[in-house]
């Protein structure tokens, strides 16, 4: 197992050595080469870490993948009917780059800015914001994919929210994968200042593409009473790997809302970690996971407590149909010295067939005593006497059925700011729960 | 508050005395001679020497485990005494042949070991050191077919029951330290139901390190046939000296058809001092199977010793419409760590399970909860409500919880609640504003704290239990 992941490692790095440009900013230089260099003793994760026990890669390291081509023709009608009406910008990667072409940027004065890193470097005042913030990775929920990510990623989308914010503005990105067995690694950074507002959709896609491996990297900072709404919509191709990791920082009287949405790929694990940096804080985060055909859905999620008074409630929501294995790791870290810390926690998993596994852990892990943290996690199936209910209604068997997986999941995005995403969201969860 | 607590908290260790005895024991270090010599000792058969050696060989192959949320010195394993025991005549008929100065030990311990005073009505077996010393109420158990005797005895009595069972539950490749246990167990007990047959009393077993830097490897086996039903009780207390001990024991329970069979144990083995110098490791593999259908395997345990424990009592749950219960009560202080849960796992049809976990850390300890339940595919029905509770005294010291659950039957039902909280001021107020002593509602609140698990426990053990919990926390609220 560890040789295959050893091979894979090398291979994508060796693939991609050819064509990287790193960049001739010195210290971004430096991440990339160290980056490399850990990889190339440290390869990317096997089932024998307990990090990664229930989420089997080795379909993923066994297969030979090329870096994708940077100049692939994509329709752009085909792209529009993804873009939701809300966003008033829309950032579109393809295969990891930025695409001026299909991106629609708004040009009125807002207090949002959205580019790409090479122009981000080229402003001296966000240069300075982005040398301070780009790979601020650490502690748990960091894993070798990140590190592959910081080695080999193409381009990073800078999204720098200005203090002060008056409304919130919603931002689209957009990344489209198009191609065959091919790897991508977009990236993503996240500056809001204080009192800044901002709400983006990050939001994967496969278009013509098969068997592709995204693995993305999203960095957010959080100052001192902003406020972000963050909802990730996973809808890769079903053949592809999406592995994807999120670190959240938050500083005073901040708050981070996170909406995590699972409905497409093969295999697919996303790490949320969020660490407050400073006293205070509010995070909220949902989560829904569709299980579905065979399906690996992971979602592994860690909120660090570092600082007094900090607030966290999560729900994550899953259901697992055909022979789908759904996972879900939720840790809740409060650290010494962190009293006052009010944390619940709630993971329910509804099981559809008998070929679906369901794996979970929610963790606590608490260093004062000062503090109300509750969790509980459940696996169940529809219950019997709503089913009766329904149907002495006159519904029949499967409707009625799914109608239950459909309100069991609908309770997770029912608040979704993004109103044009949760019809999109519904007719995928109808489709997927389908008995 | 503060020295209220402080003051139930720092009470010293009762069992701490330490008996001059003269003793059998053996050189320090581990190799296949030590355990020829360990079965020649105790004239064992082939077919165990075997066992053993193939542990001993099995085990040299394996890793300490890493995974437990512990930390303690590397321990080498070449400079522990494997064979320690009190130096004896022959075989003892009645308890009037034992070392008077062993009974006077007991008697500090307050264990009825004789006869005609025990009015507890409890039949005991004693392990001191290595070696079982005496089992007393032989006699009446027998009247019932109840075999209730050391594990040595047991070997050279009914070796069929033995060969048949031992190793069938924990087999010695399961860990590292059931691999070593099954090297060079020196004794343990044993115990036989028949078919139907209600045990009449409780039994128990009393085991006690005496030896500096011996090490304690006991072994208990118990089997309970068709429709029968037994209720044991574990103790446990070793003196104080400034070194560590390993304490690496392996139980292994059998409940065929209808059988029921309950467990508690208190362990309080000696958990160091305040600065975590000395005290047991308490490495121990407990699992029960659940073969026949509606059987039921129950453990309790309250775990209050140790300087460090790493034991998960767990339940195979094979037989239809069996039943997995575990009720734990782990307390620590001072530098104690413990790692401890239980594992559930769920085979057969409509198998139950019940898990309710209460922590209490204070001083500078780290306790965890580590618990797995598991459905497998066929497990159809299968129902499991788990509940962990933590209760955190004095911000120094830290409480988690790892529940794992991974189910692989869409017909399962399984729920799991945890949460964590402290003695509060205001609920200190409340008592104060009533009358109450801090202290004194300090004690009442972690009693009703630990309710849920003590109302499990055997009325005898339910006393010492909630004592043991007074003096452990004496002086540490606050």
């Amino acid at each position: 197992m560890r040789q295959h992941s050893v091979e894979f490692t090398a291979s994508l790095l060796k693939a991609d050595g050819a064509n990287v440009e790193y960049s001739t900013e010195d210290w971004l230089k430096s991440y990339q080469l160290d980056a490399r260099a850990h990889l190339e003793k440290c390869p990317l994760p096997t089932t024998s870490e307990e990090e990664w026990r229930f989420t089997d890669l080795t379909g993923l390291y066994k297969s030979t993948l090329t870096p994708s081509a940077l100049d692939t023709p994509i329709d752009a009608s085909v792209v529009k009917s993804f873009l939701i009406p809300e966003a008033s910008s829309a950032v579109v990667l393809v295969n990891g780059v930025y695409s001026p072409a299909l991106s629609t940027l708004s040009t009125a004065q807002t207090k949002i800015r959205v580019c790409n890193l090479a122009s981000a470097l080229n402003d001296a005042q966000l240069k300075v914001s982005v040398k301070s913030r780009l790979n601020s990775l650490e502690g748990d929920g960091v894993s070798g994919f990140c590190e592959m990510n910081t080695a080999l990623f193409k381009d990073v989308v800078v999204i720098h929210a200005d203090s002060n914010g008056s409304s919130f503005e919603t931002i689209h990105v957009l990344n489209i994968s198009t191609g065959k067995h091919t790897f991508n690694h977009p990236r993503l950074l996240l500056i809001a200042e204080e009192q800044a507002r901002v709400c983006i959709l990050e939001d994967y896609i496969g278009i013509g593409g098969f068997g592709y491996m995204t693995n993305a990297v999203s960095e957010l900072s959080l100052a001192a009473e902003s406020q972000v709404i963050h909802v990730k919509f996973q809808r890769d191709d079903d053949s592809a790997y999406h592995i994807a990791h999120t670190h959240v920082g938050i500083d005073q009287g901040a708050s981070y809302q996170n909406w995590s949405v699972s409905v497409g790929a093969a295999v697919s694990r996303h790490n949320l970690v969020t660490r407050q940096r400073e006293d205070g804080g509010h995070i909220a985060i949902k989560g829904l996971a569709l299980g579905h055909d065979k399906r690996i859905v992971d979602m592994h999620s860690c909120i660090e407590h570092t600082k007094p008074h900090g607030q966290s409630i999560q729900v994550h929501k899953t259901i697992a149909g055909d022979r789908s294995k759904v996972v879900f790791n939720g840790k809740v870290k409060v650290h010494k010295g962190a009293q006052q810390t009010n944390s619940s926690q709630q993971n329910r998993n509804l099981l559809l067939s008998a070929r679906a596994s369901v794996d979970t852990k929610p963790e606590l892990e608490i260093f004062a005593d000062d503090v109300k943290c509750a969790h509980g996690a459940t696996v169940g199936q529809v219950s019997e006497d709503e089913l009766f209910y329904l149907k002495s209604r006159g519904l029949d068997d499967d409707l009625a059925r799914n109608l239950l997986n459909y309100a069991f999941a609908k309770e997770v995005i029912e608040d979704l700011p993004i109103k044009s995403l949760g019809a999109v969201i519904e007719s995928y969860i109808r489709d997927q729960t389908k008995i | 508050m503060s020295t209220a607590i402080d003051n139930i908290l720092n009470q010293p260790y009762k069992a701490g005395f330490h008996t001059e005895i003269e003793t059998d024991s053996m050189a320090r270090g581990l190799s296949e001679d030590v355990i020829r010599t360990i079965s020649s000792k105790k004239n064992e058969p082939d077919w165990l020497l075997e066992f053993r050696l193939n542990a001993y060989r099995h085990w040299l192959t394996m890793t300490e485990p890493k995974w437990p949320n512990v930390t303690y010195p590397k321990i080498d394993f070449q400079d522990i005494i494997y064979y320690s025991a009190p130096k004896s005549k022959t075989t003892k008929k009645s308890m009037d042949e034992v070392d008077p100065e062993l009974l006077k030990t007991f008697e500090k311990l307050g264990i009825p070991m004789n006869e005609r005073a025990a009015l507890a009505g409890v039949a005991v077996d004693v392990v001191f050191d290595s070696v079982s010393v005496t089992t007393t109420y032989k006699e009446k158990l027998a009247e019932y077919g109840i075999i209730f005797c050391s594990f040595s005895e047991a070997v050279r009595d009914h070796p069929d029951l033995i060969k048949k069972y031992l190793g069938s539950v924990v087999p010695y490749t399961d860990n590292f330290y059931s691999a070593l246990n099954s090297a060079v167990f020196t004794d343990g007990s044993f115990c036989y139901i028949p078919k139907g047959v209600k045990c009449p009393m409780d039994l128990s077993t009393y085991f006690r390190i005496n030896t500096q830097d011996s090490g304690q490897f006991e072994r208990t086996l118990i089997v309970a046939e068709e429709g029968s039903q037994v209720c044991y009780l574990e103790g446990c207390t070793a003196p104080q000296f400034d070194t560590n001990q390993l304490h690496a024991a392996v139980v292994e329970l059998i409940a065929l058809d209808d059988a029921d069979i309950k467990y508690s144990t208190v362990q309080n083995w000696y958990a160091g001092d305040e600065n975590g110098v000395g005290g047991i490791f308490n490495f121990v593999t407990k699992r029960g199977l659940c073969k026949g259908k509606n059987s039921k395997i129950s453990w309790t345990q309250v775990e209050t010793g140790s300087a460090v424990t790493w034991k998960y009592p767990s339940c195979v749950l094979l037989g239809d419409n069996s039943v997995g219960e575990f009720y734990s009560v782990a307390l620590t202080n001072h530098m104690q760590q413990a790692d401890t849960g239980t594992k559930m796992f769920h085979i057969g049809k409509n198998t139950r399970s019940r898990i309710i976990s209460k922590g209490i850390s204070a001083g500078k300890s780290n306790n965890s909860y580590r618990g797995l339940v598991k459905v497998s595919p066929k497990a159809d029905g299968a129902r499991n409500y788990s509940q962990c509770d933590s209760m955190l005294i004095g911000d120094l010291s830290c409480a988690n919880t790892f529940p794992y659950i991974e189910v692989a039957n869409k017909s399962a039902t399984v729920e799991h609640e945890a949460s964590t909280s402290k003695i509060g001021e205001e609920q200190l107020f409340y008592f104060l504003s009533r009358g109450i002593g801090s202290e004194e509602a300090v004690s009442m609140i972690i009693n009703g704290f630990v309710r849920d698990v003590f109302m499990h426990l055997p009325m005898e053990f339910a006393v010492e239990a909630t004592k043991l919990l007074g003096l452990k926390l004496e002086g540490s609220v606050g």
